[in-house]
């Protein structure tokens, strides 16, 4: 999950959190409650191991009382009750007291300017407002213009550090006060759709935005997500130093509009990820006769599951499902980057083929994917269907299927749509083989490319 | 004198059991033989009253020292009472009502079978009525088993057999809570329940509405991109709630055909209208669901209309602007 208060979201791991695009609150509120108990029990172990090393806990105490008064805590306020919406950290970054912090932190400044606000509050207490300069949401990163001049402040750079290299992650968990946690670098992510620092450290809500930097105080990261018990996501201080280049350019002009901003950086990101998804080197799984696209790309993961007829239930079921883990935050209900896919293979030995055909069609018709959002944010889905055929060639096989293609579109941020793409393979009496893709925050004319890759990536044999 | 009246004897409900043309004045009703009126009624006397002809058709009645007395409609006990046309009066436990000879009487009904036959009151007993009666039955009969067997088709959970019985045991039930006011209706209106005719007309309609069901799911399999599926389906309702209601009305009521077939026009016009607009209010709702075709049939492959994947891309190139559409309809 991000780390800003207001963030409800897990990413799901293995197959007990497949299809949750958007998780659900009990699961993100386990999830919290996990991560501060998790940090609870680190805490009291880290205090025994105080105890003993006293080397370890003197350097971190000398980090704290150096940098400490870069850190900033960055409050979203809702004008109308007066009340903080959303709370974070930030970090000083020039001496005209240029802030950085996450995208999702000033999320909701972006998406309705006049209903929210917010303000930065000093180690000292003073409180400032500010105003967002430049963002990159892809990365999860914006920078604030405060008018203040800060006494200190951190130089960005980029930095190599190696594995395994002490870094302090600073910021405001849970609104207790300004806090310092120990942790250690673990190399940028192998599998995701951009490159993230893997932190062991107990990031928690509220740190979102502050810095992760280490003991000489250079900062390596931006804290950004925690999946709990010490998994941690930094943005590398990379995107950091070119965001913040690009917003003192001297040519820069701040967008009128930021959330068109938005929605330009994540249609013009979503080009890049899709270009290559379901291409001809895909690779392909078997489930019974039919063939189908596999793990289109490094960074999405894929499992597998099958059930047996019950008393109840009178077919067999094998399912095959692959997911990106990462998404682009957009606001606290969507997201960009979310490709997930399942392939479902259904036999019966006992069913009749006209009983067969009622649970197929009921399986087929289940509707919803997890795609999750308000009348707000988007609109209803339209589908369009057809029966599908492609006569079988020498060097591949046929296909023969119902294909739904269903759509949305975004309200706010014209351009981008999420895209169901539903196949049901035709032919057999008693099997069958349902496949969903979801695409979330795409053009509608990726959509249309990814399901025809994806519908050509598939054959079934026989 | 030549003044003519019907008395008519009436059952505890108030139907007429049997009509007694009276001539020869003064008259005797009673239990005795020899009475002009002979009443089957233990708490009548023999000589119980006797009707003497007076003025106009002023008939007067006389209580002939009767064990039970002699009482007018309101209950009242009387020895004496001039009774106009269509007085009704109580003898024991008897209650009898005097009509004018000249009085008019409704229109026969038009017995169809009987009709069909051209035999009209030959058809209207007996053993020629049996294959009519049979084949109401099996109408009945027909539509539990079809929608025993649909059910049972449409499952795909253990015990299907034993719920398809459930089922078609729950449907027959259902018809026949619903053919039972239309019964009383009838009754009421016509003076015959027909509630084998009622069971039939519904169990009728219970077949059509599984064959125009049938037959949307099969349109919309075969031609998923189309709207004939659920045109055929909105038709096929449409005509089968027209059949329903005018079958029911044709035995429930002795009104024109043409009245008969206005007021049906009427109730399946605000039906369709009602259905349209709850259709159209549900459309702009906003949901999360996805809504397509998703019924798959077991089919030869070779005969399905299909197109290819190209097509099938090429066929989704309005979605766009349906989705965007729906942006500025808010």
């Amino acid at each position: 999950m991000l780390v800003g208060v207001t963030d409800r979201r897990v990413p799901g791991r293995g197959f007990a959190g497949r299809q949750r695009i958007r998780r659900s609150r009990t699961l993100a509120i386990w999830a919290v409650m996990a991560a501060i108990q998790a940090a609870a029990v680190t805490a009291s172990v880290r205090a025994q191991e105080g105890a003993a090393q006293q080397g370890g806990s003197a350097t971190t105490s000398a980090v704290f009382r150096r940098y400490s008064d870069r850190v900033v805590k960055i409050h979203v306020i809702e004008i109308g009750s007066a009340a903080k919406a959303v709370l974070g950290s930030g970090f000083y970054v020039t001496p005209d007291g240029h802030v950085i912090t996450n995208y999702h932190v000033i999320s909701k400044l972006v998406h309705d300017p006049m209903r929210y606000r917010a303000e930065l509050i000093d180690t000292q207490g003073a409180t400032t407002a500010v105003t967002v300069l430049a963002i990159d949401a892809v990365h999860d990163l914006a920078v604030l213009s405060t008018g203040t001049r800060p006494e200190h402040y951190f130089t960005l750079q980029s930095l190599a550090v190696p594995q395994g290299t002490r870094l302090y992650s600073l910021g405001h968990p849970e609104d207790l006060g300004l806090s310092i946690v120990e942790g250690t670098y673990n190399g940028i992510l192998e599998y995701t759709l951009y490159p993230k620092i893997h932190f062991t450290g107990a990031i928690n809500p509220g740190m979102s935005g502050g810095p992760a930097i280490t003991d000489d105080g250079v900062v390596a990261g931006v804290n950004v997500a925690t999946e709990g018990d010490e998994i941690s996501f930094l943005v590398p201080v990379e995107r950091a130093v070119a965001l913040l280049d690009r917003a003192l350019a001297p040519s820069y002009v701040p967008p009128p509009r930021f959330l068109d901003e938005v929605g330009r950086q994540i249609l013009a990101y979503q080009d890049v990820y899709l270009a290559h998804l379901f291409n001809d080197s895909t690779p392909t799984v078997t489930l019974g006769r039919y063939t189908l696209p596999t793990r289109p790309a490094s960074y999405f993961k894929c499992w597998a599951d099958a059930s047996h007829p019950t008393r109840e239930l009178l077919y067999r079921r094998v399912e095959h499902e692959c997911s990106t883990d990462d998404y682009v935050f957009i606001s606290a209900d969507q997201s960009s980057g979310v490709v997930s896919f399942r392939h479902e293979l259904v036999t019966s030995d006992v069913l009749s083929a006209l009983r067969f055909a009622s649970l197929y069609s009921a399986l087929f018709g289940a509707g919803t994917v997890g795609l999750e959002g308000s009348e707000e944010e988007v609109t209803r889905f339209s589908c369009v269907s057809r029966n599908v055929r492609r006569a079988r060639t020498p060097h591949r096989g046929g296909l023969s299927a119902r294909a739904v293609l269903c759509v949305r579109r975004y309200r706010k941020l014209p351009g981008l749509y999420d895209a169901v793409i539903r196949i049901a393979a035709l032919g057999d009496s008693r099997a069958g083989m349902i496949s969903t893709l979801t695409l979330s925050g795409v053009s509608f004319e990726n959509a249309q490319r990814v399901a025809e890759r994806f519908l050509e990536r598939m054959q079934w044999d026989g | 004198m030549g003044r003519i009246v019907i008395v008519e004897i009436l059952d505890a409900h108030g139907a007429v059991r049997q009509r007694v043309r009276l001539e020869r004045w003064p008259a005797i009703i009673g239990r005795a033989y020899s009475a002009d009126v002979l009443l089957d009624d233990p708490y009548v006397s023999p000589e119980h009253v006797r009707v003497i002809d007076g003025d106009g058709f002023g008939l007067v009645v006389e209580d002939l020292a009767s064990v039970n007395g002699l009482y007018t409609a309101d209950g009242t006990r009387v020895s004496r009472a001039t009774l106009g046309a269509g007085a009704v009066v109580r003898l024991g436990r008897t209650r009898l009502r005097f009509c004018p000879a000249s009085q008019v009487v409704v229109p026969a009904l038009v017995d169809g079978a009987a009709a069909a036959s051209g035999e009209a009151s030959a058809v209207r007993r007996g053993w020629r009525r049996l294959p009519v009666t049979a084949g109401l039955i099996a109408l009945c009969v027909a539509a539990t088993v079809v929608v025993g067997l649909q059910s049972y088709f449409d499952g795909y959970r253990r015990n299907g057999g034993s719920a398809a019985i459930e089922t078609g045991a729950a449907l027959f039930l259902v018809l026949v809570l619903w053919a039972a006011p239309w019964a009383l209706a009838s009754r009421v209106v016509v003076q015959r329940a027909q509630l084998l005719g009622h069971l039939a007309i519904a169990s009728a309609a219970t077949i059509a509405i599984e064959l125009v069901a049938n037959t949307e799911v099969w349109c919309s399999y075969l031609f998923p991109g189309s709207r004939f599926g659920g045109l055929v389906g909105g038709v096929g309702l449409c005509a089968t709630f027209v059949g329903l209601l005018g079958g029911h009305l044709a035995l429930a009521s002795a009104m024109p055909a043409r009245r008969r077939w206005r007021i049906v026009g009427t109730v399946t016009g605000a039906f369709v209208a009602l259905g349209l607009l709850a259709a159209h209010i549900e459309a702009a709702k906003f949901t999360n669901k996805m809504d397509y075709p998703a019924s798959l049939r077991p089919f030869p492959m070779a005969w399905l209309p299909a197109t290819s994947v190209r097509g099938f891309i090429g066929a989704t190139g309005d979605l766009k602007a349906r989705v965007d559409s729906l942006v500025a309809e808010r």
